[in-house]
């Protein structure tokens, strides 16, 4: 089959055993095909981060098991699931430590005992891709402004080539040019090499943009998953545990309310142009 | 006629970072007056210069050239740098550049223990600061082991305990989930209402600085557009040409009015947009 993570029944508790014992995932089962676009929602401590920090065995399961692409992640092999899963962690830019770019976008191709010449070909492949120009991977990493240092940081993930990115807020604090150009980075790579994106995000009108599926996390469980107009029809619920929808999906379901024959399940900008371009054009005709 | 100083002025103010070669002109000649009490959004694209504006506004950096003056004392005498930075309180974009404290109750502590503040006061200080921004019940915790968001509550507790007159935000509300974003901008704007704070908020939401009374715009060190939250957002050409965002529901009646069906784009709001698009629906 297509599938390429599997969680069953995964459990993980934080200080077992002290009075700060949190179970941040609780009996938590997933599967995610190959190629999908995956936003995971939920409010600070829901669970997201911990969830995404077992997909390369950073974390084991305490109970259940993870299955990525065929491997156990309590098994051997570790190194393999870890160029295989590429995790981008918020503010990934405070791990750049390197003297140049370049050097730093090597790290991971180094530990990897990858030859030399496949070293500068993948380097240069991903810097233009994420578009940092060869005088820029000669500078000290500190010398970049914060969108360029971000976009190092990514470059040193998807150097080594994952075939799935998990990426955990990766726009927080770039101007919204900034992001619009990282995000159109990604889902370049999304479809172009077929690579499975989780991304975990607040903004709703990001998951609304990029993701096809959403999975919405409340206390260590999965608590909603479908596909973005489903979940996104469901303010009520989303409002129960503090979550929203974008601004557009309020103002369609006002609309609706207003004129039953108005699609209230419509999240973006460009789908609601056209929906109401598409009403105004009836009464003129 | 007694009239009413500004609280913070900047007269033609520039800031030039000289850490190498190519010297860079962070801030370009910014004349500006904020009045106490408002509720300010300042945005601009990263690198755009509103960071070292903010910066220069409590005294953190000092002018290259032109003075910034908070209740008329000059940021360029030394002796007046405390009177500055005891009034214009900062929130920092990384909550761990700024917590300080072994348990969140001595960090919250820590600002007003320094000015000299009694400790029965401080007590009362650091308990009403916890309240306001929702984490009272983590008094004890240990500040590295809270999540993101919640560190950022401490460190807006903290300046709270300060009890100043202005606070800055530069970008801390971009690690927070909505609910955590709404709570902090209530706190906030309750600060403002209740308290007359004055608020800086820089951020690159849109949608957060629509709640603002005043939003100024920073491009290559300049002020480009300062006004009106709706005077600013619905200029939307001239904001999306340098790399802003609008609200969405803005966008949108842009389009319909490029398209014909408007004749001007007047809201921020779901409401307002609701208002009109019924209209042209007719």
């Amino acid at each position: 089959m297509n599938n390429i993570i599997t969680l069953s029944n995964v459990s993980y508790t934080y200080n077992r055993g002290t009075p700060l014992e949190k179970k941040a995932l609780n009996q938590t089962s997933l599967s995610i095909d190959k190629g999908e676009f995956v936003a995971i929602i939920g409010h600070t401590g829901s669970g997201k981060s911990t969830l995404i920090q077992h997909m390369n065995g950073l974390l084991k399961p305490e109970e259940g098991s993870i299955v990525i692409d065929g491997q156990d992640t309590q098994g051997k092999g570790l190194k393999e699931l870890r160029k295989k899963v590429g995790i981008v962690f918020q503010y990934p830019e405070h791990q750049l430590f390197e003297e140049s770019v370049y050097k730093d976008i090597e790290f991971g191709l180094l530990k990897h005992n990858i030859p030399e010449e496949e070293r500068k070909k993948r380097i240069l492949e991903t810097a233009s891709i994420l578009e940092l120009s060869d005088e820029l991977l000669e500078k000290s990493p500190y010398e970049l402004s914060g969108g360029q240092k971000r976009r190092a940081a990514i470059a040193g993930i998807l150097v080594l080539q994952p075939e799935i990115l998990v990426l955990d807020e990766p726009v927080a604090g770039l101007d919204p040019a900034g992001c619009k150009e990282l995000f159109n980075i990604v889902l370049q790579l999304h479809k172009t090499k077929k690579i499975t994106v989780i991304l975990v995000s607040h903004s709703m009108e990001i998951v609304a943009d990029y993701a096809n599926r959403i999975i919405v996390m409340e206390n260590g469980q999965i608590v909603m998953d479908g596909l973005v107009n489903e979940i996104f029809s469901r303010e009520d619920e989303l409002r129960s545990i503090n979550l929203s929808v974008p601004q557009i999906a309020k103002l369609m379901q006002l609309l609706n309310k207003k004129d039953s024959t108005i699609n209230s399940q419509i999240f973006t900008v460009d789908k609601a142009y056209e929906e109401i371009l598409k009403k105004v054009k009836k009464i003129h005709d | 006629m007694k009239t009413i100083n500004p609280l913070i002025e900047t007269n033609d103010v520039s800031y030039i970072y000289q850490n190498n070669q190519h010297p860079k002109k962070a801030v370009d000649k910014i004349t500006l007056s904020i009045k106490q009490g408002e509720y300010i959004a300042m945005l601009g694209r990263n690198g755009s210069g509103k960071s070292t504006l903010a910066r220069l506004l409590n005294a953190l950096l000092i002018p290259s050239e032109g003075e910034v003056l908070v209740l008329s004392k000059s940021a360029d005498n030394e002796e007046d740098l405390w009177f500055i930075r005891k009034r214009i309180g900062m929130i920092f974009q990384n909550p761990d550049n700024q917590i300080i404290g072994t348990t969140v109750e001595e960090d919250i502590a820590f600002g007003p223990e320094n000015l000299g503040v009694k400790q029965q006061e401080i007590k009362n200080r650091v308990t009403k600061a916890l309240t306001d921004v929702g984490i009272l019940d983590l008094r004890e915790r240990a500040p590295h082991m809270l999540s993101g968001g919640q560190k950022q509550k401490v460190g807006i507790a903290a300046v709270l305990a300060m009890h100043p007159m202005c606070i800055i935000m530069d970008e801390s509300t971009s690690m927070l989930d909505p609910l955590g974003r709404e709570e902090l901008l209530q706190v906030v704007s309750e600060l403002n209402r209740k308290d007359n704070i004055t608020i800086i908020n820089i951020t690159h939401h849109m949608e957060e600085a629509t709640l603002a009374n005043r939003v100024i715009i920073i491009n290559d060190g300049k002020i480009i557009e300062d006004g009106t939250p709706n005077d600013v957002f619905t200029d939307v050409k001239k904001i999306t040409q340098i790399g802003l965002d609008v609200p969405q529901v803005t966008l949108l009646l842009y389009k319909l009015q490029q398209a014909g069906y408007l004749d001007k784009v007047d809201a921020i709001t779901v409401e307002q947009a609701y208002e009109r698009i019924v209209k042209i629906l007719e």
